[in-house]
This record gives C-alpha cells, sequence and structure tokens, in this order.
C-alpha cells in the first residue's frame, strides 16, 4: 500500500522517535507527521488540502488530552474518509481496549500491542496484510 | 306475664335478694359503715377471710382487714371518693389491692361510707413489664440510633419514637412529622427514589426498604435505612404503614472508604499495566531496532534505551513512594510551624519563582498545623510549583496562600491566576489520580499532585480543586479540628518532646 501521509500520533515522544526510525529505514521518513498532542494530529487531518489522501495513522490510547477512542469518535462524527488507516498502538492488553478498536473497524485496520515490530510494520506496508506476517 | 305496675313488696324482697346474689359472686370484699364505723352491710367476699368475724351492726373502729385507716373511712365522711394502693403480704404473697371509699347519702345527708377492695396485683404486673418493655425499647433504640414510626395515611400524620425525632435531628413538640413534612427532610436527589419504593411496597406489597440521604441541622447529610410495611383494611385499600429508620451514615462512609481504596487499587494495576509496559515496551522495541556492527541508527537507540531504562526506573520508585506513604500513623504527627514549611518550599522552588517573576503572598494567620512536616511541605512545593507550571505566559504568576480555621475545621487554599482548565467530573479525578495528566505539554509526569492528595489524605484531610479556563485554579484542602489537638494539649505534647 502506498500512503501519501503517514501521521504518527503517541502522548510520548520516544515512541514517535522509534517509529521515525522504522519508517526511515522503509524509506517514508518523508510522509511522516508526528504529534504528542492528539488534538493537534486532529486538527493537521482535518485541514489538509486532499481528505482523501492515503493516510496511515499510527494512534496511541491513553494520551492526556484525548483519549484514541475520542480521536476516531472525532474522525467518524466528521465523516472521515476510509482512505484513512489506524493502527492502534498501544501499552493496553484489555479485551475492552479491543473490543472498542473493533467499534471503529472502518478505520481500524489493527489493534498492535506495543512495541511496534519492524516486520510486521514492513509487511503491513508492503502488503496491507498485517496477520500474515505475525 | 306481669303487666307493669308498681312493684309490691314480694317483688321488693326479691330484688334485694337479687342484688345480694349479685353481690356475693363478685369476687371483691364490698361493705359500708356509718358514721360511728358500725357494720352496715357487707357481701360474702367480706367474710371470705374467717378473721373477719364481725358481723352486721358490730364495731369496726380499731379493726383494719385489707389495711383501711380510720383517716381514710373520716375522708369519706367528708364526703370525699377516691382510691388508695396498699401493698398487703397475703399468705406469703405480695399482693397489689385498690380500696375505693365512697360516701353514702341518706336524705341528703352523709350517713356513712362504702369500701370496695379490688385485688389489681396482676394489673399492676403487668403495667410494671410494659413500662420495663418500653424503657428497654428506648434503650434499644437509642444504642442503635434507630426509631420506629407510624404512618396514618387517612389523616396524614406520622408519629415518631423519641429516637427518630434525634435520628432526624429534629426537636420532638416543634416539629410535625407529615408525609410533605419528612420529603423535606429528604436530600431533594433522593426523593423520587424515596416515592418509588413507597410506592411499591404498598402497591407489590413488599417490604419498603430504602437507604437515603436526608439533610439536617442546615447542611448536615445524613444516611438512613428505613424498613416498613403497609397494613391494608378489609377492602384491601391501605390505611397505614409502620417501620424503623436506621442511622447507617457510618456504616455507609466505611463503604464509601472500601470502594474507593478499591479505586485506587485499580488505579494501581492501571499504572503497573501502563507505566511499567511502556518503559518495557520501548526497551524491547528498541532493542529490535539495534543493529550488530557499525548502523548510524545505533547510537540514537542506545540513548533511547538510557531514556526507557530511567523512566522504568523512576516508576518503580514512585510507586514505592507512594505505598510507604500509606504507612504513618498518628503518633507520628507533630505540631507545624506553617512558616518554616513556606520557607523550605521557597527555597526549593527558589528558581523557578525567579524565573517566573512569580509574585507569592500569604494571609497565614496563627492556625496551628499538625502533622509530618515533610508531607505539608511536599504539599505545598506540588500546589506552588503547579501553579508556576501552569501560569499564563502574558502575566506574572500571581499565587495567594491562605490558612484559616472555621466551624471546627482548618482550610488551606493554594489560588492562582494561571491558565485554569474546565474541569469535568472525570477531569477533577484524573487530576489526583496517579499519572493521571490532563496534557502532555508540560513536563509534569503526573505524580505530583496524587502525592500531595495522598499525603493530604494520610493527614486525615481532604483536598478538591475548582477551576476555570483562562482565570486560574484554586486547590483546597480540610483537615478536621478533631486531628488537631487543643491549645492545653499542645503543651503536653511539647513537653513530652514530640
Amino acid at each position: 500500500m502506498k500512503y501519501d501521509q503517514i501521521y504518527l500520533v503517541d502522548d510520548e515522544e520516544l515512541v514517535n522517535l522509534m517509529n521515525t526510525v522504522q519508517f526511515r529505514k522503509l524509506g517514508l521518513e518523508d510522509k511522516l507527521k508526528t504529534f504528542t498532542n492528539p488534538e493537534e494530529a486532529l486538527d493537521d487531518l482535518r485541514f489538509r488540502k486532499n481528505m482523501n489522501d492515503r493516510t496511515l495513522i499510527l494512534l496511541d490510547i491513553n494520551m492526556p488530552e484525548m483519549t484514541g477512542f475520542e480521536f476516531l469518535e472525532f474522525m467518524k462524527l466528521e465523516n472521515f474518509p476510509i482512505t484513512n488507516d489506524v493502527l492502534i498502538v498501544t501499552s493496553s492488553q484489555t479485551e475492552q481496549d479491543k473490543n472498542q478498536a473493533a467499534v471503529y473497524s472502518e478505520y481500524v485496520e489493527h489493534f498492535i500491542t506495543k512495541p511496534l515490530d519492524f516486520n510486521m510494520l514492513k509487511n503491513f506496508i508492503e502488503t496491507r496484510d498485517f496477520q500474515a506476517s505475525a | 306475664m306481669k303487666s307493669s305496675s308498681l312493684p309490691n313488696s314480694s317483688d321488693n324482697e326479691l330484688q334485694t335478694a337479687h342484688l345480694q346474689a349479685i353481690l356475693d359472686t363478685t369476687a371483691d370484699p364490698i361493705w359500708s359503715v356509718d358514721l360511728s364505723f358500725n357494720l352496715l352491710a357487707c357481701n360474702a367476699s367480706f367474710h371470705s377471710d374467717s378473721t373477719k368475724n364481725v358481723t352486721i351492726g358490730g364495731n369496726l373502729s380499731g379493726l383494719s382487714f385489707f389495711g383501711e385507716t380510720i383517716e381514710e373511712y373520716k375522708r369519706a365522711f367528708e364526703g370525699e371518693s377516691f382510691h388508695v394502693k396498699k401493698n398487703i403480704a397475703l399468705k406469703g404473697q405480695s399482693k397489689i389491692f385498690l380500696l375505693s371509699f365512697d360516701p353514702i347519702l341518706s336524705s341528703g345527708q352523709i350517713a356513712g361510707c362504702c369500701v370496695r377492695q379490688t385485688d389489681i396485683t396482676d394489673k399492676e404486673r403487668i403495667i410494671q413489664k410494659l413500662q420495663n418493655s418500653e424503657a428497654k425499647l428506648i434503650e434499644a433504640q437509642q444504642i442503635a440510633n434507630m426509631g420506629h414510626w407510624n404512618f396514618d395515611m387517612i389523616a396524614n400524620k406520622i408519629s415518631w419514637s423519641d429516637q427518630l425525632f434525634k435520628v432526624f435531628g429534629q426537636e420532638k413538640g416543634k416539629f410535625e412529622a407529615t408525609y410533605e413534612a419528612l420529603m423535606e427532610i429528604i436530600h431533594p436527589e433522593d426523593r423520587d427514589a424515596f416515592n418509588f419504593d413507597v410506592e411499591r411496597c404498598i402497591k407489590e406489597k413488599v417490604y419498603h426498604d430504602i437507604i437515603h440521604r436526608i439533610v439536617i441541622n442546615g447542611g448536615e447529610v445524613r444516611y438512613v435505612h428505613q424498613r416498613g410495611k403497609a397494613f391494608y383494611d378489609e377492602k384491601g385499600k391501605p390505611f397505614r404503614m409502620a417501620g424503623t429508620t436506621l442511622d447507617v451514615t457510618k456504616t455507609v462512609q466505611a463503604n464509601q472508604k472500601i470502594i474507593n481504596q478499591n479505586k485506587e487499587l485499580q488505579n494501581f494495576v492501571y499504572v503497573i499495566s501502563h507505566n511499567l509496559r511502556r518503559p518495557l515496551a520501548n526497551l524491547l522495541g528498541l532493542q529490535s531496532l539495534y543493529k550488530d556492527g557499525i548502523d548510524p541508527e545505533n547510537d540514537e537507540v542506545l540513548t533511547m534505551m538510557q531514556r526507557s531504562c530511567e523512566a522504568l526506573d523512576n516508576t518503580i520508585k514512585d510507586l514505592n513512594t507512594s505505598l510507604t506513604l500509606k504507612e504513618v500513623s498518628f503518633e507520628d504527627f507533630k505540631i507545624i510551624d506553617i512558616n518554616q514549611v513556606l520557607e523550605d518550599v521557597f527555597t526549593l522552588l527558589d528558581n523557578e519563582i525567579e524565573e517566573s517573576h512569580a509574585q507569592i503572598s500569604t494571609n497565614i494567620g496563627t492556625v496551628d498545623l499538625f502533622g509530618i512536616k515533610s508531607y505539608f511541605v511536599n504539599i505545598f512545593y506540588n500546589l506552588i510549583s503547579n501553579a508556576i507550571k501552569y501560569r499564563k505566559r502574558s502575566i506574572n504568576p500571581k499565587i495567594h496562600i491562605e490558612i484559616l480555621e472555621k466551624h471546627e475545621s482548618i482550610y488551606i487554599s493554594v489560588s492562582d491566576n494561571g491558565i485554569g482548565i474546565e474541569l469535568t467530573p472525570e477531569r477533577k479525578k484524573k487530576v489526583f489520580d496517579m499519572y493521571g495528566r490532563l496534557s502532555g505539554e508540560n513536563e509534569g509526569k503526573g505524580l505530583g499532585l496524587y502525592l500531595a492528595k495522598t499525603q493530604v489524605e494520610a493527614m486525615y484531610g481532604e483536598i478538591d480543586v475548582e477551576s476555570k479556563p483562562k482565570k486560574g485554579s484554586t486547590f483546597s484542602i480540610r483537615f478536621d479540628r478533631q486531628y488537631v489537638p487543643k491549645p492545653s494539649l499542645k503543651h503536653m505534647s511539647l513537653g513530652m518532646g514530640l
């Protein structure tokens, strides 16, 4: 899958840095935008030139200003096109969180428990089939 | 059948004989005397005791068969009708008799008196028993702080036991209990639930059983447990309800404490699953990024690994700190010099105060604080540094610290003119949660206010926050005066070297 833009949204800067390194290795660093505040990421997404750009969003759940689920709720309410793919990347392992993620299945491609594995990511980007490599 | 006519003399005799028969079958001795104490008449019971061998016409003066006295006869001769109670030992048993004296009139003149003796031993004992059990009931109600009530649904009158007035904080005689008056006492938020339960009780013929709040004494909130049932007439129409009311304030509060501790425990689980897992996950991720040999990324990866290790180390230290906090006891408390506390805090925050140009004003009066000094230092440190951290960038921060004593409580407040925040109940809780942060913008890791809250609570206080966006925030702490020694005790504890 060729993405036009990749958003990294995690309140912990270190996580964004780590993921930046991963995308750099995939030669996708120039597509990256990183945010520690999800509200700012959402604003940036709202005011893109072309809403239909193929976009990948790596989204954490537990963030102070807004949770990942609130983020997804806004996407849904504002009718974000389904050209926006979301990978939830969280330290949470609870079934409750997994079930809640399933509510936004039109956007959420996968629920990933940290850390994000490089080979898995590579596979997803290349084939958009995350599970196959797992 | 006889026609109605004046009774003849044989009828009179018959009548007299009948009357005598009635009198003789009465178990109570009945007799009468003239003014000279000569026996005029008596029934058979009067003679049942063989010692009373006085016949009609015999003189009773100087004799007393049933504890009666000359004085009592004389009172009756004066025209008085009265009763006297006599305790008499009869055949080894203690008996209680009632003697009734009534004057006899003849042609408008007092001619003597009639006396009747009634055995009231059983009646008296029953009354005694009733009084005893009533006293016990009152005692039990006082001890349990429980009252009972009876609701006359037709007259809309509720009768309360004495203790119920106390439970409901009302004064007997000044408060008239009706359904409407009761509604006024019930906490506004609980009125619908109460009405619903009463209606359910009446309709479904089940017990009225509800715990609700009452607001009394101009603001005090208590919890009461009501249990009762309805009674129905032959047509199945309810006419009366009766039940009990138990003050369960302490139980409910203890329950609340357990619920809070449970929440805290859940918070701990959250902290462990997130704040411990997070740096670990990072370490694992970084390890997979690290490539043997000379990879230009390696240095960067190692630096990030170090940061993750430090984060992990800090979280474990924090957990340790907050767990040991809960193990302080009242014996460790001392009287705290608030000026000393603030001096220490200002020294610690010297740089931050100077850099932010913060103006700090105090109004601390002469209130004594009681607790652990290092806790107070930490509490003020966190509240003040919080106020500086969340200042408006456009103006110099102003922070005001106030301590005052009011209504048996000590109030401490720290207010600022900072950025403030819109506080939903959800957010309010998060402010004091471990690692609860409302913004990722600042360097705070969300432990300061959690520690401050834990320390305030360890010293039996409460902490709360009010905030308005763009106006500022006020943190307020309240300690009950009961946890602060009275002035007389102060010298004692100081003398003991505390």
